[in-house]
C-alpha cells in the first residue's frame, strides 16, 4: 500500500462525527466551497501535498488541528515515523523506507548521512535540498544507487535518470543522453547546436530553459555516477559540475541532482551542498550487526538453519577494511544467501 | 549482541523475505550463456548474438532489457550489457581462456575503440599506450575496471599508466581542436614564448594580451603541442581557464588546487603528495571568509596578520609541490592562465592577488613559467594600481600580417569549390582586415554562400565595394549580420542588436516596429526566431527558451551600431524592452529591464525600486562597460565590482561610499589594512550612518590604533541602522576585549545581542549568533557561569546541520563556536577541524594540539580512521601511549593537512569528553591569540 493510500485510510477511519467536529471547525470549515464534500477536499489536499512532496507537512498540519493522540499515532504509523521495528535497523526519525537494509534486494550497510540526505531531498526539505554528493575513497559509492531507487519507488515517483559517466566520452554524448532520458526534443537541441555540443555551459543554459517547461507535478532526480573517475573527460566533468551548481542554486526547475562518486571539487565545496555523504570504509562490526539481524529475520521466516554460511564467516575474518573486490564478493555472497530460502 | 537485545523483527520484513525466496528464480544457464558472450562485446545485436556454451534461442537474447541498455546508433537495435552484470559475468567466467572462447563465439569486425580494447584485454596482447588516441585510452580505462575482479591486476594494463596517458590525451584534445580550426604563422611570438620557457634564467609571469579573436588561446595551444613533442626535456603543462566552474578569482587557492590536480592527472606518481597538498590548500582556503555579505563576521580575526599568513602559507605549500615536481619529474612547468580578463573584471584586488601569488611562485621556482592571457593590457586598470608586474615580459598579439591572413583564409576555404584565387582572397583580406576571428567568420560566410559571387563581376564588385567602404571591425560583424541566410531576419541584427536577448515575444513586442518588420500570418515572430536560431556565428542559446547575441561580438559592434541606426531608434527599442520585461517577475527578465532602464539613463531611485538581487548574475560581464556616469556607478555598486579611479572621482557621495566599502573589504580580506584605509580616505566626508565608518574602524583596529578605531565606531553609531549599530557594537566589544577589558566588552556585546533580538535580520544572517557567541566567551572570562549556561543552551539549540553549513563560510566564527560549544556538541569540533584543518602558529597552539592528539588516541583507532598519507603510521599508533610521538607528529607536519584525520578521530571518540575538551582548548587558544593579535 502506498503512503498516500495509507493516509487516506487513516483519515477515512477517523472521519466520524468526532473527527468532523475536530477537523472541520478548526481547519476546513471556512474554506469549504459549496457542494464540496469534506472527503473530496481532503483528497484534494492529499493530492496537492503529494505533488509538492509535503505529505509530512500536511500530516503535521492535521495534527495541530486535531489533538487526538490516537489520530497522531496512526498518522505517524502511516508515514513510517517511529516504525523502526519494521526494519532491520531503523532510526525512528524518518519514514522507514529510508532505513531499508535490503533496498532493491541488496544489502546496504550503514550510510546514515545518505539516508538522512535522501529524506531531506525527497520529502523533508526538497525546496532547499537540490544537490547531494556522495564521495570518499572507500568503495560502495555507486552501490548507493540501490537505496535511491528503492526510496523513489516507495514514494511512487518517476524513476531516477541515471547516467554512468564512464559511458560518456564527450559533452555531445552527455547532452544526447540527457535529452533522451528527460524526454526532450532532439530537434530543438539540433536547432541550437547545429553540429555537436562542444560548450557544456551553453548546453546547460539551454537545459535550464527547457526545465521551465517541465510539468510541475513531475520531479526529475538525475543521478550521475563516477564523476570522480579519471576516465571521465575534463570537459564532461566540468559540464556536470556546472549543471549540479545550477540545480543547487535552483536555476534548474524541478530537477534534483545526486552525484555518486563525486570529486572533491572546489566549486562543489564552495556551493556547500546541503547533503554530503562521505563514504567511509565498511567496518567489520557493521556487517556483523547486519548479519545478526538477517539471521533473526531468517529464523522468523521459518529457516531451520539460519546461521551465517561459512564462506561469509570466513570473509569476515579477513582484515578490514576490505578491498573493493573482496567487498563486492562478500556482497554477492550475502545476496545469494539472502535470496536462497530453506 | 544477542537476539533478545536486538529490535523485534517486523512481520512486514519477514513477509518481504519470504516473497524474495519465492520470486528469486536462478538465472538459467542459457541466459548466462548470452551474458557471457555479451560481456566481452562492446555492442551486440540481441537477435543475432551467439551465446557462449549453449544453443541460441529463436528469439535471441532472453529478457535482454533487464540486462542491457539500448545504445543510440544508426543500428538502433544494438545493446550494451549493464556494467554491473558485465562485471559479475566476467567474474563468473573466471579465466582468460573462457573469456577468449566467449569472444571467439562472435567473431566479426571490431569497429569501436571499446571493442578493440576488450579484444586486447581478453587476448592478453601487448599495447603501446603511446600509440593510442584519447578515445582508445578512455575505453581501455573503462574496460580495465570491468575486468578488475575477474583477472589478476598483474595481467591487466597498469591502471595508473593508462590513466596518465589518457589525462595527457584529454589535456591535448582542446588544443588540437583549436589548432585544427586554423593556425598560421605566429613564428616570432612562438619563438619568444619558447625562449621564455627554456631560458635558463627565471622569469616573472608573461602577459599575453590582445583583442578578442586575435588568437591568444590558439597560440598557447600551438605552443603546447609543439613543446609536447620536444625530446629530451620534459615539460608539464597546466592550462587554467577562468571559464571553469572550479575557479574563483576571489578564492586564489582554487587556482593552485586546479594546478595540482592537473599535474597529478598527468603524473600519477605525484598523487600521494598531491592529495596532501590539495587538502592543505583547501584548509588554508577555508580560512578566507567566503560570503560577500560583510567584513566583520569575526571578532577574533586579525585581518592583516591572518591573511598575510594564509597567503604566505599558500605560496609555501605550492612551492613545495612544484619543488618536488621539478626535482624529479619535469624540467619545466608551464602554467597558462587564460581568459584572465574575467578576473580583471572583478576588480584590481582580485586580479592583483592572483598575479602576486603566481609571481611569488615563479620567483621561488625559477623553472616554473606563468603566462597570463587576456584581452586587457597589463597596465590597464586592474593591474596598474598595484604596479604588480613592472618590467615583466609581455607579448601584444596583433592581427595577422597579410601573408598569414591569406594563408589562414586559404585553409578555411580549402574545400570550397571553385577555389578562390589568390587575388580574390587578397581582396577579401583587404576588405575585412587581418583579425583571425574576423577571417574565420568571413571564411564561414564564403563557405556558406560559395565563391560564385567572385565569378560575377557585378556581384563581386558589389561585395568588395561594401567591404572596402567600411573597414572598421564592426563592419565585419555587420557583414555577418547581413549575410544571414535568411534575408528577412537582417533587420533583427540592425538595429535589433540593441537588445541582448531575443525570443519570439521580444521580436513581436520590442523589435518588429522599430526594425520595420511587418508580421503577418505568413511571417510570424516564431518564423523569424527560428531562422535566427540557426545563425550560430551570432547567437547562442540562453536559459529562457531564447537566444542571446554572442556577447563578444555584440560588445565590438554596439557603439558603431548606435551611431548608424540613430539614437532615437535606440531609445525606442530600449523603452519598448523596458515595457516588455516589466510584466515578468523573474530574475532574467528583471535583469533585462534594468539593463534597458540603465541605457535610458534612469535615475537611481527608480532603479533601486526595480532592483532584484537575483538579477545580478545576468548583469555581470560586459554590461557595466557599456554604460557611463551615474548608471555605471549604480550597476557597479549592485554587482559589487569596483571601478577605476577616474570613475570613482566622478561618482556621487553615495556611490563612492559603496565602492569604497567594497574595495576596503576586499583589501581587508587580502590582509592589507593600510590600503583599505587609503581607499576609505580618498574622501573625507561621510554620510550619516555610512558603512564607511565600520570599515574604517576595523582598519584602524587592525593597525593597532584602538583609540582611533573606537572614536570612528562611536561616530558611526550616530544615524546608523539597527543592523549597522549591532555591527559597530560588536566591533567596540572586540576592541575592549583585545584591550583585556572583558566587562566593558560584555556591555557592548550584550547591547548588540539585545538589539539583534528585536530586529529582523533575515534567515541567513549570522549577526545574532555572533553576538551570542561573543557574550558566551566574555561571560566565561568573567566567570559568570549561570548566565553563560543559559546563553550556551540557547546557542546549542541553534547549532543544527544548516548552521554548521553556514559556519563553513565564516571561518573565525566557526573557531569561536567550536571554542565555546565544542565539548557539549563535538559535531561542531569535528566539522570545524575538517573544514579549517589545524594550524600551528605558536607554541601554545602546538602544545594544545599535542595534548589533544595524545589524549584522543585509543587502541584500535587505526582500524577506524583513515591514516594520513603524509605521516608515518607506526608513529601515529603510538601517540596515545607516548606523548613524544604526538609531539613528533605535530612538529613534522605543523598541522598541515591533518584536518580530515583530526575530524575522523573526533568522530570515533565522540563520547570521550576529555579529548573533546583538549580540541576545544586548541580552538580557544587560537581565538585568544587572534583577539590579541598575537600571531
Amino acid at each position: 500500500m502506498s503512503r498516500k493510500d495509507c493516509l487516506r485510510q487513516v483519515i477515512a477511519k477517523y472521519l466520524n462525527a468526532d473527527i468532523r467536529r475536530m477537523v472541520v471547525p478548526g481547519a476546513l470549515e471556512d474554506v469549504l466551497p459549496d457542494g464540496t464534500t469534506l472527503e473530496g477536499l481532503i483528497e484534494k489536499r492529499i493530492h496537492e501535498a503529494d505533488q509538492s512532496f509535503s505529505l509530512p507537512n500536511l500530516c503535521e498540519e492535521m495534527k495541530q488541528k486535531n489533538p487526538n493522540p490516537a489520530f497522531h499515532n496512526e498518522l505517524d504509523a502511516c508515514m513510517g515515523v517511529g516504525m523502526s521495528a519494521g526494519t532491520l535497523t531503523g532510526v525512528g526519525s524518518r519514514p522507514r523506507w529510508y532505513d531499508e537494509q535490503l533496498p532493491m534486494r541488496r544489502p546496504l550497510f550503514d550510510r546514515d548521512e545518505l539516508r538522512a540526505g535522501l529524506y531531506d531531498m525527497l520529502e523533508r526539505d526538497p525546496v532547499n535540498t537540490r544537490l547531494m554528493t556522495v564521495r570518499g575513497e572507500a568503495p560502495g559509492k555507486s552501490y548507493c544507487a540501490c537505496l535511491i531507487k528503492h526510496v523513489i519507488g516507495e514514494l511512487g515517483l518517476e524513476q531516477p535518470v541515471e547516467i554512468d559517466l564512464l559511458s560518456i566520452d564527450s559533452v555531445d554524448r552527455l547532452a544526447t543522453r540527457l535529452i533522451d532520458l528527460l524526454g526532450l526534443s532532439h530537434a530543438q537541441l539540433r536547432d541550437r547546436f547545429s553540429t555537436e555540443v562542444r560548450e557544456g555551459k551553453y548546453f546547460n543554459d539551454w537545459l535550464v530553459g527547457q526545465s521551465r517547461s517541465f510539468a510541475a507535478d513531475k520531479r526529475w532526480v538525475i543521478v550521475f555516477d563516477h564523476l570522480a573517475k579519471t576516465a571521465v573527460p575534463q570537459d564532461v566533468a566540468n559540464t556536470v559540475i556546472d549543471l549540479a551548481l545550477r540545480a543547487e542554486d535552483r536555476s534548474l526547475t524541478n530537477v534534483w541532482i545526486i552525484l555518486l562518486d563525486s570529486p572533491e571539487s572546489d566549486a562543489l565545496i564552495d556551493a556547500n551542498p546541503p547533503v554530503e555523504e562521505v563514504v567511509s570504509p565498511i567496518q567489520q562490526a557493521t556487517i556483523q550487526a547486519f548479519l545478526a539481524r538477517l539471521v533473526d529475520l531468517r529464523r522468523a521466516a521459518g529457516d531451520p538453519n539460519p546461521e551465517v554460511p561459512d564462506p561469509i564467516s570466513a570473509t569476515l575474518q579477513e582484515p578490514f577494511p576490505l578491498a573493493t573486490n573482496r567487498l563486492q564478493s562478500l556482497r554477492r555472497d550475502i545476496v545469494r544467501w539472502m535470496r536462497t530460502g530453506p | 549482541m544477542s537476539a533478545t537485545e536486538r529490535e523485534a523483527v517486523h512481520p512486514d520484513a519477514v513477509a518481504a523475505l519470504k516473497k524474495l525466496w519465492q520470486d528469486t528464480a536462478e538465472i538459467d544457464e542459457t541466459r548466462w550463456a548470452y551474458r557471457a558472450s555479451a560481456a566481452v562485446l562492446d555492442l551486440f545485436d540481441p537477435k543475432s548474438v551467439q551465446p557462449f556454451g549453449a544453443q541460441p534461442l529463436d528469439g535471441g537474447y532472453p529478457d535482454v532489457d533487464e540486462d542491457c541498455e539500448p545504445v543510440a546508433t544508426r543500428e538502433t537495435s544494438l545493446r550494451r550489457l549493464l556494467p554491473e552484470i558485465r562485471e559479475e559475468t566476467l567474474h563468473r567466467l573466471g579465466s582468460r581462456e573462457q573469456m577468449r572462447a566467449a569472444l571467439d563465439q562472435n567473431p566479426g569486425p571490431r569497429p569501436s575503440a571499446m571493442q578493440r580494447m576488450l579484444d586486447h584485454i581478453v587476448r592478453g596482447s601487448d599495447l603501446e599506450f603511446e600509440t593510442l588516441d584519447r578515445d582508445a585510452l578512455r575505453a581501455l580505462l573503462v574496460a580495465r575496471r570491468w575486468f578488475g575482479s575477474a583477472l589478476p591486476s598483474s595481467e591487466l594494463p597498469n591502471e595508473s599508466v593508462v590513466a596518465a596517458a589518457f589525462a595527457r590525451a584529454d589535456l591535448m584534445a582542446p588544443w588540437m581542436h583549436l589548432v585544427a580550426d586554423g593556425f598560421v604563422n605566429r613564428g616570432r611570438q612562438l619563438k619568444k614564448l619558447k625562449s621564455f620557457i627554456w631560458d635558463e634564467a627565471g622569469s616573472r609571469p608573461l602577459m599575453l594580451y590582445g583583442i578578442g579573436g586575435v588568437g591568444k588561446s590558439t597560440l598557447l595551444a600551438k605552443l603546447a603541442l609543439d613543446e609536447a613533442k620536444t625530446n629530451g626535456k620534459r615539460i608539464v603543462f597546466v592550462p587554467i581557464d577562468l571559464d571553469r566552474p572550479n575557479l574563483n578569482p576571489h578564492r586564489p587557492h582554487t587556482f593552485f588546487v586546479e594546478a595540482v590536480q592537473q599535474i597529478v592527472r598527468q603524473l600519477p606518481s605525484m598523487a600521494g603528495h598531491g592529495a596532501s597538498i590539495v587538502q592543505h590548500l583547501r584548509e588554508l582556503g577555508a580560512r578566507y571568509a567566503v560570503s560577500d555579505g560583510g567584513y566583520d563576521y569575526e571578532s577574533s580575526r586579525s585581518y592583516e596578520n591572518d591573511y598575510e599568513w594564509i597567503q604566505q602559507q599558500l605560496i609555501d605549500v605550492i612551492d613545495a609541490f612544484f619543488g618536488s615536481l621539478l626535482a624529479s619529474d619535469a624540467d619545466r612547468a608551464l602554467l597558462t592562465i587564460d581568459t584572465f580578463e574575467e578576473a580583471q573584471l572583478e576588480g584590481s584586488e582580485a586580479a592583483g592577488l592572483l598575479v602576486r601569488l603566481f609571481d611569488a611562485l615563479s620567483e621561488k621556482q625559477p623553472r616554473v613559467r606563468v603566462v597570463f592571457s587576456g584581452r586587457v593590457r597589463p597596465d590597464a586598470p586592474g593591474l596598474v594600481e598595484d604596479q604588480l608586474l613592472p618590467g615583466a615580459p609581455a607579448i601584444l598579439l596583433r592581427s595577422l600580417d597579410t601573408r598569414s591572413a591569406l594563408s589562414l583564409l586559404r585553409k578555411q576555404l580549402k574545400d570550397v569549390d571553385p577555389k578562390p584565387t589568390h587575388d580574390q582572397l587578397g581582396e577579401v583580406v583587404s576588405a575585412v582586415g587581418r583579425n583571425p576571428m574576423c577571417l574565420k567568420l568571413a571564411g564561414r560566410i564564403i563557405q556558406q554562400d560559395g565563391t560564385r559571387a567572385f565569378l560575377d563581376d557585378a556581384d563581386r564588385k558589389k561585395l568588395l565595394e561594401h567591404l572596402r567602404a567600411e573597414k572598421i571591425q564592426a563592419f565585419l560583424f555587420g557583414r555577418i549580420l547581413d549575410h544571414f541566410k535568411s534575408k528577412r531576419i537582417r533587420p533583427l541584427a540592425r538595429p535589433g542588436l540593441i537588445v541582448r536577448r531575443i525570443s519570439p515575444d521580444v521580436i513581436r513586442e520590442v523589435l518588429a516596429e522599430p526594425c520595420g518588420i511587418t508580421l503577418s500570418n505568413s511571417l510570424t515572430a516564431e518564423d523569424l526566431y527560428d531562422d535566427l536560431a540557426k545563425e550560430r556565428t551570432m547567437v547562442e542559446p540562453d536559459g529562457t527558451h531564447g537566444l542571446r547575441y554572442r556577447p563578444d561580438l555584440r560588445r565590438e559592434l554596439l557603439p558603431d551600431l548606435i551611431e548608424s541606426v540613430g539614437r532615437e531608434t535606440a531609445r525606442e527599442i530600449d523603452q519598448r524592452a523596458v515595457d516588455h520585461y516589466r510584466r515578468f517577475d523573474e530574475p532574467r527578465a528583471r535583469a533585462e529591464e534594468i539593463y534597458h532602464l540603465l541605457r535610458l539613463g534612469t535615475d537611481a531611485k527608480l532603479l533601486d525600486a526595480r532592483w532584484d538581487p537575483r538579477a545580478r548574475d545576468f548583469l555581470r560581464g560586459s554590461a557595466p562597460d557599456e554604460l557611463e556616469g551615474a548608471q555605471r556607478h549604480w550597476l557597479a555598486r549592485k554587482l559589487n565590482i569596483t571601478l577605476d579611479s577616474a570613475s570613482r572621482q566622478t561618482a556621487s557621495q553615495d556611490d563612492w561610499e559603496r565602492m569604497a566599502v567594497v574595495r576596503a573589504e576586499r583589501y581587508l580580506k587580502r590582509g592589507d589594512a593600510e590600503k583599505a584605509l587609503a581607499a576609505l580616505r580618498e574622501r573625507i566626508d561621510r554620510s550619516p550612518g555610512s558603512e564607511v565608518y565600520q570599515l574604517e574602524s576595523e582598519a584602524l583596529r587592525i593597525l593597532g590604533d584602538f583609540d582611533g578605531a573606537q572614536e570612528t565606531a562611536l561616530k558611526g553609531l550616530e544615524g546608523a541602522s539597527d543592523e549597522a549599530r549591532a555591527e559597530l557594537l560588536l566591533k567596540l566589544s572586540s576592541i575592549r576585549e583585545a584591550e583585556n577589558k572583558p566587562d566593558e566588552a560584555l556591555q557592548f556585546a550584550d547591547e548588540a545581542l539585545t538589539l539583534t533580538e528585536h530586529i529582523d535580520i533575515g534567515d541567513d544572517s549570522m549577526l545574532d549568533f555572533r553576538a551570542l557567541i561573543n557574550c558566551i566567551r566574555l561571560l566565561r572570562k568573567l566567570g559568570d557561569d549561570d548566565k553563560r549556561n543559559v546563553l550556551r543552551a540557547r546557542a546549542l539549540k541553534l547549532v543544527d546541520r544548516k548552521r554548521l553549513r553556514q559556519l563553513r563560510d565564516f571561518p573565525k566564527l566557526f573557531e569561536e563556536t567550536a571554542a565555546e560549544l565544542g565539548v557539549e556538541n563535538p559535531a561542531v569540533l569535528e566539522a570545524a577541524v575538517r573544514r579549517l584543518g589545524v594550524q600551528v602558529r605558536s607554541d601554545q597552539q602546538e602544545a594544545a594540539l599535542v595534548d589533544a592528539f595524545h589524549t584522543i588516541w585509543q587502541d584500535g583507532f587505526e582500524q577506524k580512521v583513515q591514516m594520513p598519507k603524509a605521516l608515518d603510521p607506526n608513529l601515529v599508533v603510538k601517540i596515545g601511549a607516548d606523548k613524544q610521538a604526538a609531539e613528533e607528529i605535530i612538529r613534522q607536519s605543523k598541522g598541515a593537512a591533518l584536518g580530515k584525520f583530526a575530524g575522523d578521530l573526533i568522530k570515533v571518540a565522540s563520547a570521550d569528553t576529555s579529548s573533546a575538551t583538549r580540541f576545544r582548548d586548541y580552538f580557544r587558544e587560537s581565538v585568544e591569540q587572534g583577539l590579541k593579535r598575537q600571531y
